[in-house]
């Protein structure tokens, strides 16, 4: 059960610390949840095309870091209003995978091997994105936070978002701040929807669920202090898991109402959790 | 040439102009293109398919019809949408409301078809529970300051799959094979004014609600109060109002608004609520409303321009077996635009200059 709970949290660890990073830098990346989706989808058809996950998640990193990079420069280059920009994001994310299925796989439903007639994912490729996978990505986000905790650079990038002019006094540019912070949300994302479309071997539209959303309102659930928000996510993950067991349990605990309760529960917490009304 | 755009720039009227250009006109012509360039390229035959989509609304009197009544269902929401704005607030949440708004009306009208009554009933039903919905994310934004963003699609987003599993389980018309509810009683049934198409009454309803808004807010005092809150929520407090007051107010009518389009929607164009049909007007609301501007009136021929596309891109679809929704490609250009500040930054660095 334990380690059910430790590999369901992954996904949403990724997609929040990807959240908590734009919120220290002041621009909260609305378009995480479309870039889950969307790494997701170029994930599953990199590896039916290159038949190797490596360098499907490679192609994935860069795809996607390139396109966030230049959405960053125009956004923050022009003073686009954020939030605008990251709505934007998430339509073109749907659209152009709506756009590329419809192209390359002739339809806009789930992908799967079965229908493309490959075999790149095998049992060692879901196993691998269970535990060992977990594991991984749990220690490279401790050593995020140890980073962004110790270190000055790191201090530097969450003073950008509190306090901007002592960046400019010390002679830094925020701007850059601005564009690695969603740098970081593009990796993370990445990460997220690699390990969506890896444990299903299939790519399903809207992979993510809402969880980039969800992500996006945990940062505030956890005031944005790294303890909380980490307990955010392991909360949402024994809610998921419990969600699973009660399905199993229940056949007649409808699908519909499943997809209901992450977003109520999200929004009772926010009511009855005392909040920092700086937030 | 550099001289030349200075001296172009210290021309104030024309500056608006331009700027105004930029903002309102833009966007929906890159979006024109990027329908056209989508249409063109992807289709088997390309002058067919780029003939279908352009002149898809004159091709026949059902086509012309279903422009009219998806302008006007997409001017009720984009008011909405507009309202929620003008307090500098984004309502993510028009789909669920939509639904709900649909939803709500087709029970209640089900649960009392016999009564002309019912249908004051339902209205004033869905009145309350949209009024409610968008008090929630007022409730949340001052209590907790949760945005608004956020709150409201995560009502809507927690709304929606409760109303797919409602009408799938119990309200589901079993003599249909659509995921749909029962045919709501032709009593109530707005009828067509174009037949065979969906154009009904609705679109004179939203045309008078979008004039009488911009009368309101231009030429009384306290629609210039709601403006100015947008624009200077300080100088609003500073002068005795209460901005709380008035974020509470634009949001409750943006709720409103978007449950009467659902309402609407399922009276005149789908006789009944079948399931998702919220789909193509919550985000599309979103974007009328940030095409439109400041100006109420704008509305009116954002929601013509939208509907002339997606009327255009179903026609393409039936006739090329396009099977992709590409709707969301148009709406990720005009986010995008819309996006920038009305005043660029090269054009402040030229007043600085000067």
């Amino acid at each position: 059960m334990i380690i059910g709970i430790f590999n369901n949290s992954v996904p949403l660890l990724c997609a929040t610390v990807g959240a908590l990073f734009s919120e220290y830098v002041g621009a909260l990346a609305i378009f995480v949840d479309g870039a889950i989706n969307l790494s997701a989808f170029l994930f599953f058809s990199f590896c039916i095309f290159t038949q190797n996950i490596g360098i499907a998640f490679f192609l994935t990193l860069l795809v996607m870091l390139v396109l966030i990079f230049f959405l960053a420069v125009f956004t923050f280059k022009l003073k686009a209003n954020i939030f605008l920009v990251g709505l934007s994001y998430n339509a073109f994310a749907s659209g152009i995978t709506s756009l590329l299925s419809h192209i390359w796989f002739g339809t806009r439903g789930t992908l799967g091997e079965h229908i493309q007639g490959t075999s790149v994912f095998s049992s060692l490729s879901v196993a691998f994105s269970g535990l060992p996978l977990s594991i991984i990505v749990w220690i490279l986000i401790i050593l995020v936070f140890i980073w962004i905790t110790i270190s000055g650079r790191g201090l530097m990038l969450r003073a950008s978002g509190e306090n901007p002019r002592l960046l400019k006094s010390r002679g830094e540019s925020i701007y850059w701040y601005k564009i690695f912070a969603w740098l970081v949300v593009g990796f993370f994302a990445s990460l997220a929807g690699s390990i969506y479309v890896l444990r299903l071997s299939a790519y399903v539209p809207s992979i993510s669920g809402g969880r980039g959303w969800i992500a996006l309102v945990l940062v505030f659930l956890g005031r944005k202090k790294i303890f909380f928000v980490i307990l955010a996510v392991l909360f949402f993950a024994v809610m998921d898991y419990a969600i699973g067991f009660m399905q199993s349990l229940l056949p007649l605990f409808n699908s519909q109402l499943v997809f209901a309760i992450p977003y109520i529960v999200t929004l009772l917490l926010f009511l009855f959790l005392p909040q920092n009304h700086k937030n | 040439m550099k001289l030349l755009h200075n001296q172009f720039l210290k021309i104030p009227f024309l500056c608006k102009f331009f700027r105004y250009i930029g903002r309102s006109f833009i966007a929906p012509i890159l979006a024109f293109c990027v329908a056209f360039f989508i249409v063109g390229f992807t289709s088997h035959d390309f002058f067919g398919a780029v003939k279908h989509f352009l002149f898809a609304i004159f091709s026949s009197q059902y086509y012309f019809g279903t422009f009219l009544s998806m302008v006007g269902l997409f001017a009720l929401a984009g008011l909405g949408a507009r309202f929620s704005l003008i307090t500098h607030n984004i309502n993510l949440g028009g789909e669920g409301q939509i639904y709900l708004g649909g939803f709500i009306g087709t029970v209640i009208l089900l649960s009392f078809p016999q009564h002309y009554f019912s249908f004051f009933i339902a209205l004033a039903v869905v009145i309350f529970i949209s009024a409610l919905v968008g008090f929630i994310s007022a409730y949340l934004k001052i209590i907790k300051n949760m945005n608004v963003l956020l709150s409201s699609f995560l009502l809507s987003a927690a709304i929606i799959p409760i109303i797919d599993y409602a009408i799938t389980v119990y309200f589901r018309d079993s003599s249909s094979n659509l995921l749909s509810t029962k045919p709501i009683p032709l009593l109530f049934v707005f009828s067509s004014l174009l037949e065979p198409s969906s154009f009904n009454i609705s679109f004179f309803i939203s045309l008078f609600l979008v004039i009488a808004t911009f009368l309101y807010l231009k030429y009384t005092v306290s629609g210039n109060i709601f403006t100015v809150s947008g624009l200077a929520p300080s100088f609003i407090e500073y002068s005795g109002f209460s901005s709380v007051k008035i974020m509470i107010v634009s949001l409750v009518f943006s709720s409103i608004l978007h449950g009467l389009t659902g309402f609407f929607a399922v009276l005149g164009v789908y006789k009944s609520c079948p399931q998702g049909f919220y789909s193509s007007y919550g985000w599309n609301a979103l974007s009328v409303a940030l095409i439109a501007g400041q100006n109420p009136l704008g509305i009116i021929p954002a929601s013509i321009f939208f509907a002339y596309i997606f009327i255009g891109i179903q026609k393409v679809s039936l006739s090329s077996g396009l099977a992709f929704d590409f709707g969301y490609l148009i709406q990720a250009v005009m986010f995008l635009v819309v996006a920038l500040p009305k005043t660029s930054v090269y054009y402040q660095k030229n007043r600085k200059k000067q």
